[in-house]
């Protein structure tokens, strides 16, 4: 009986297998097999921090500048002091006549000591209060801010069309590998420099993250 | 019995194996035949229910039937977001496309699966051989800073010559080194500079943005008008207030792309370009320039006749023949005034017919005499194309506002109906069956097709985008299928393909996006993130102005503290004994005093005003830019979406394709929105899964 069911089996797989190969699920499976690899949104977070492109220094830079205006735009401060000391000597002679008619000369000396302190402080502060309401420097701060953003999606846009292309030529590779070994040399060596394109660009975390996988 | 109960037993397993084996495979090929097949009523509103919300546009716009309904599919990849505006396909080697926009022809070989571009043009500047588009965008650093050099050299100048003179100004600049104006944020920064009462904006920032806008303001519009036909162009700019002979020289820009034409055999392929003619004989991979003695003309337009014998190229004045393929040209002087934007000969080649800012023009003598033909439209300048049947005397002459056809090469003109449509800036016409009862037309934003009597409007699938060119699909013998040039890509266009699309997964990929973050929440954060939030104008304007009236103010203070001792002592000569006096004094005076400036000159230059100005400008313009990409990529994944479930012959090469195009989109989003996207989508995903 099992001699009989045999060919009807064969037959069955035969053809149900190729229409399996065409289910949905197969393109997730495909990719799935690189789960282990770094995510596109780890590559674009090495990517960032490795650029420096995070927003807090300018985010800090903004909100300075909006507190600086409160301050005064220019303070002065100024301290005299004037130690000024004076003394005089005088001598007040006067001629005197006794009551017998004689002249008596009578000197009277004088010593003045005058000791004098003065302190001074001066403070001067100047505010602009149209800065207040108005402040430029904000406004360079966002534009600094818009352009920085533009450097970082350029950046992440190379970065993000590198790894795609990675992936893109690791799927061919893997579903179609060429049988000529130049061809597929080839293939490799460019899977190698999209992988050291994303070195340079998230300064070697990438393959870093592979080895640590165990991937490379 | 038992040899025929054996025999029985073998032939059923046999017919049972069969019938197992061909039943699937018969389910697949009936699903691949349905998928083509046009909506049934009961499924044609809840269809196009879903379609209309895809599409901004199509909400605005009245449903003029629910027939035979069209799905425009996203055929872009590798050149989206590249405007197109002419798109063939070969009718002998199948599978073969053709398409291009402003100084590029991208290719295909796969029906529009993928792209590459093959032809790169500008004036004398062309680049021939398959390179991939996707690294094109990238400007390197370097010349960025070199431009900024340039720019802001050039605004220095400028100003320093008028307020000082030729001679200082120059004497100045030569002491700034390019390296000094790469670092430097001010003018006053610069050692030269420095100690100098300049009035000027000093700020280079502001210098350089403002020139950039400038720079970007008029490439833009020179970018919308490189994918519009000529005519439209030159409507276009005399409608601005220019010149006509003036609109006429800057609408035959060298990268201009009029045309792509396959030789009668499929085995040459022609560009028509403003820069010159290309010829392709390998399939478009490679190409080279006719040479073609145009003067200081440029080409506008190119017709090739059925024998690939004789080729007319229309000029910025007149035109030029061959008839010997090519080899030798002979300029037509006084044969068509003007510059010609559409050279036509007839299916049997017997006519020549060539459309010119004078009107439209026609050759019985295979263009030794033109004469000129009437068009019943209100200016010749509205005409803008000719689309010939397959009989020589029938054809439609497209203007901007009106459709009109012949049956008796242009003795007279009838007009076809087209009044129950919304819109008339017509862009594009073409025949579908020679009695002119089926056709495609195309305004610069709606695809129509007029089926009988009856036009469908046909914008399922597009986004809103700018429509420059229709054209017929060849590799498909079963059903009809179009190709579309828009400003942001190639679309296929399938008639009732909404029927493939299975209901339920579209209800199912609707109620998704439903639940995904909405369009909204993205732009916002994406602004948010690229801190492009901060722009209320008015809120600056007003502060800007009231700053104006506010002054500044000096607050001073003095505290003063004063000690003075008096001490003085008295003596007599004669007497020993002393007499001191003492005497203690303290003084303390304080002093404020707080001043207030105010400056009455509103008349003079507010240099706040112009950096203000010119910085809102730019950063607007950043974030309309933001806003835009942000858009496409929503579309873009949509149409994806949308493409990967109609696709009625799954394949795993495409899906996986698709699949990852669809994370290449997820991806952009997620940076652009500094780290919200992906996890937000996710968050979705894991939620629906509980």
């Amino acid at each position: 009986m099992l001699k009989k069911i045999a060919p009807l089996a064969v037959a069955l797989s035969i053809c149900v297998v190729p229409l399996a190969a065409f289910a949905q699920d197969d393109a997730q499976q495909v990719l799935n097999r690189f789960k282990d690899e770094p995510s596109i949104a780890e590559t674009q977070d090495a990517a960032v921090q490795h650029a420096g492109y995070g927003s807090e220094r300018l985010q800090s830079m903004y909100t300075r500048a909006g507190v600086a205006r409160i301050l005064p735009k220019s303070l002065s401060y100024s301290f005299r002091y004037k130690d000024e000391d004076r003394s005089r000597r005088q001598v007040d002679a006067t001629k005197k006549t006794t009551s017998g008619g004689a002249e008596e000369n009578t000197e009277k000396n004088i010593e003045y000591t005058q000791p004098t302190d003065t302190m001074q402080h001066d403070i001067k502060a100047q505010w602009d209060l149209s800065g207040l309401v108005y402040n430029a420097d904000q406004l360079r701060v966002v534009s600094e801010m818009s352009r920085s953003a533009k450097q970082r999606d350029a950046l992440l846009g190379s970065v993000t069309k590198i790894y795609f292309a990675r992936r893109k030529a690791q799927i061919k590779l893997m579903n179609n590998p060429p049988s000529d070994v130049t061809e597929r040399l080839n293939m490799e060596l460019s899977i190698q420099e999209y992988t050291a394109n994303l070195d340079a660009l998230t300064g070697g975390w990438f393959s870093k993250n592979l080895k640590t996988k165990g991937l490379k | 019995m038992n040899a025929l109960s054996k025999a029985l037993m073998k032939a059923a397993t046999t017919l049972l194996a069969i019938v197992f084996c061909i039943a699937p495979l018969n389910a697949l090929i009936a699903q691949e035949q349905d998928g083509f097949d046009f909506a049934t009523l009961e499924q044609g509103d809840e269809l196009i229910e879903d379609s209309e919300l895809l599409t901004e546009s199509s909400l605005e716009q009245p449903k003029l039937s629910a027939e035979g309904d069209w799905l425009w599919l996203d055929s872009s990849v590798g050149i989206l977001d590249e405007g197109v505006s002419v798109i063939r396909s070969s009718t002998i080697d199948l599978g073969l496309v053709l398409a291009g926009g402003p100084g590029y022809v991208a290719r295909s070989t796969d029906n529009g699966l993928t792209w590459h571009i093959v032809l790169t043009f500008d004036d004398d500047l062309m680049v021939s051989g398959e390179r991939s588009a996707e690294f094109d965008e990238d400007v390197p650093e370097d010349e960025n800073l070199s431009h900024r050099v340039r720019i802001l050299r050039e605004y220095l100048q400028d100003e320093l010559e008028k307020q000082f003179g030729t001679e200082y100004a120059d004497y100045l600049l030569d002491q700034i080194t390019d390296g000094d104006l790469e670092l430097a944020e001010d003018a006053d920064a610069l050692e030269p500079l420095s100690n100098l009462k300049l009035d000027m904006d000093t700020d280079f920032n502001s210098v350089y943005e403002q020139e950039l806008i400038g720079e970007e303001g008029f490439s833009e519009e020179l970018e919308l008008e490189l994918e519009m036909s000529y005519a439209d162009r030159v409507d276009l700019l005399v409608l601005g207030g220019m010149p006509e002979d003036e609109a006429q020289r800057i609408s035959a820009n060298p990268k201009s792309l009029w045309d792509i034409v396959f030789s009668g055999d499929g085995l040459s392929i022609y560009a028509v370009t403003a820069s010159g003619i290309f010829v392709s004989i390998d399939r478009g991979l490679t190409w080279a320039k006719l040479q073609i003695d145009t003067g200081d003309e440029r080409v506008l337009s190119f017709a090739l006749s059925q024998d690939g014998q004789t080729l007319i190229v229309g000029l910025s004045e007149g035109l030029s023949i061959s008839r010997d393929a090519g080899i030798s040209w002979s300029y037509l002087s006084g044969g068509v005034p003007g510059a010609v934007f559409g050279s036509y000969i007839t299916p049997s080649q017997k006519g020549y017919y060539a459309l010119s800012t004078y009107g439209l023009f026609y050759s019985q003598d295979r263009g030794a005499s033109w004469q000129n033909i009437r068009v019943p439209t209100t200016s010749v300048a509205d005409l803008r194309k000719l689309a010939f049947a397959k009989e020589d005397d029938k054809f439609i002459v497209l203007s901007k506002h009106d459709l009109f056809y012949t049956s008796n090469a242009g003795s007279d003109f009838l007009i076809i109906d087209t009044s129950q449509l919304v819109d008339s800036n017509w862009r594009d016409v073409l025949i579908i069956n020679n009695d002119f009862e089926q056709l495609a037309l195309i305004s610069d934003r709606n695809a129509y097709i007029l089926m009988g009597e009856h036009w469908l409007q046909s914008n399922n699938g597009l986004l809103g985008q700018g429509l420059y060119s229709v054209s017929p699909e060849s590799s498909s013998t079963q059903h009809l299928s179009l190709w579309l040039a828009t400003s942001i890509g190639i679309y296929q266009g399938l008639p009732g393909i909404a029927s493939a699309i299975n209901a339920e997964k579209l209800m199912e990929l609707q109620k998704q996006w439903a639940s995904e973050p909405s369009l909204d929440l993205i732009i916002k954060q994406a602004v948010s993130y690229h801190h492009l939030d901060k722009l209320d104008e008015k809120n600056w304007k007003i502060r800007q102005g009231t700053s104006m009236l506010l002054p500044r103010v000096e607050f001073s203070a003095r505290v003063e503290q004063k000690k003075m001792d008096r001490e003085y002592e008295y003596f007599y000569r004669n007497s020993p004994q002393a007499t001191k006096y003492y005497r203690y004094q303290r003084n303390e005076n304080d002093y404020w005093r707080i001043m207030a400036y105010w400056d009455f000159n509103f008349g003079k230059l507010d240099r706040n005003w112009f950096t203000l100005n010119t910085t809102l400008k730019s950063l607007n313009n950043n974030r309309r830019r933001l806003v835009q990409r942000i858009m496409n990529l929503t579309k873009k994944r949509q149409a994806i979406q949308i493409k990967e479930i109609s696709n009625a012959k799954p394949n795993l090469k495409r899906k996986i394709r698709d699949l990852l195009a669809i994370a290449e989109v997820e991806a952009q989003l997620h940076f652009l929105t500094g780290g919200f996207y992906l996890n937000a989508i996710q968050a979705v995903k894991r939620n629906s899964a509980n």
